[in-house]
């Protein structure tokens, strides 16, 4: 039979330091406002959770730990990339990394947004509501030349 | 030693997330990966300790320092000098880590030693002196073949002890080969995606 032995001091000692860089990176992720420190902050979170993962694998003396931690740095790798091209692209509409700039997701020219029982002029309704704004993107489509009854067979229609 | 590593660790990622210029944050971030690596090598994780530091300190903190040395004005910008939700950010977290300490040292966690028990039951086994079984007689039925159970290749052996490369290579292409692959394709589909996101130069310079 198996016997259950509780954890010793070294494998105690290094899942609290595990615990302490997770909160470490905790605190950078929510209080620093440069996009890259939050992405480094992400990382650090990470590391601490890639020591207690190899703790683990070493208490149950399996390899699982450290193969799930290479899966996890795979994905950190991926991140990484990830996050730093869509840092430079955010930083190309605003020209500065603070995060605050990104905290209202809402399109520049739409209207801010009303409570319903807030008092206030309310917007007129219109045909457009409900239908999300979306970034223009592509060539802007070219505008046909309206000539007045171009067509002969059908002289119903009206210009517009 | 452990203490060495951990203080490294701990003391670099303090420094990291104070630290006013990002630069400097991203250089104290690769002291705080050294300090977590040695603590790996302490982990008897020696091949992980050095995929790290090759893939964090060779790879990771380099694109960083592009990205800080691109996107960064002269001096230290506002938004680096000024922290937002300190106090809530600080407090939750430290509660959060408490909890976890409180409930590392109550130490409610008892685990199974496969390493220990399998080692008393050799030497159990050793010691009693045991007779061949025996024969099972010719008219008796034939039993049917036990189920073949496959082998877990992530345990630990006496050949492959935790962290040998031996053993981390066949648990990852044995039990997590498809996973690997996986893990493969994430790869390839990131680095697609990272291209297709990042700025083209025809759309103007930064």
């Amino acid at each position: 039979m198996s016997e259950m032995t509780p954890l010793n001091y070294e494998e105690l000692r290094s899942l609290m330091v595990a615990a302490g860089l997770f909160v470490l990176g905790a605190i950078g992720f929510l209080t620093r406002r440069n996009l890259i420190l939050l992405v480094l902050s992400a990382e650090l979170m990470l590391h601490g959770v890639s020591l207690s993962l190899v703790t683990f694998g070493k208490i149950h003396q399996n390899q699982e730990g450290q193969a799930f931690t290479i899966f996890v740095l795979t994905v950190a790798a991926c991140e990484a990339g990830l996050a730093l091209s869509l840092v430079l692209a955010l930083y190309r509409q605003t020209h500065s990394l603070d995060i605050r700039l990104w905290s209202e997701l809402r399109e520049f020219d739409t209207p801010v947004p009303v409570m319903a029982d807030a008092d206030g002029p309310q917007s007129p309704p219109s045909a457009y509501d409900g239908i999300p704004l979306l970034t223009p993107a592509g060539r802007q489509p070219r505008e046909l030349p309206r000539t007045v009854n171009a067509d002969p067979k059908r002289p119903d229609r009206t210009p517009v | 030693m452990f203490w060495t590593f951990a203080l490294t660790a701990l003391l670099c990622a303090a420094l990291m997330i104070t630290s006013k210029n990002p630069v400097y944050g991203a250089l104290w971030f690769a002291l705080a990966t050294l300090g977590t690596c040695g603590l790996f090598m302490l982990q008897s994780a020696p091949f992980l300790a050095a995929a790290t530091i090759i893939v964090y300190a060779g790879a990771v903190i380099v694109t960083f320092l592009f990205v800080i040395m691109l996107a960064q004005q002269s001096g230290a910008a506002g938004y680096d000098r000024r922290a937002q939700l300190v106090v809530p950010a600080v407090l939750s977290s430290f509660v959060l880590l408490g909890v976890v300490v409180q409930q590392l040292q109550t130490n409610p966690l008892k685990v199974e030693r496969p390493g220990i028990v399998a080692a008393e039951k050799q030497s159990t086994t050793k010691g009693s002196a045991t007779s061949p079984p025996p024969l099972p007689s010719p008219d008796a039925p034939i039993p049917p073949p036990p189920p073949v159970i496959p082998a877990m290749l992530s345990k630990a052996t006496p050949e492959t002890p935790v962290g040998s490369m031996k053993g981390l290579g066949r648990s990852l292409f044995g039990d997590y080969l498809f996973a690997v692959e996986l893990a493969g394709t994430i790869l390839l589909v990131a680095s697609i995606g990272a291209i297709a996101i990042a700025p083209r130069r025809e759309e103007g310079a930064l």
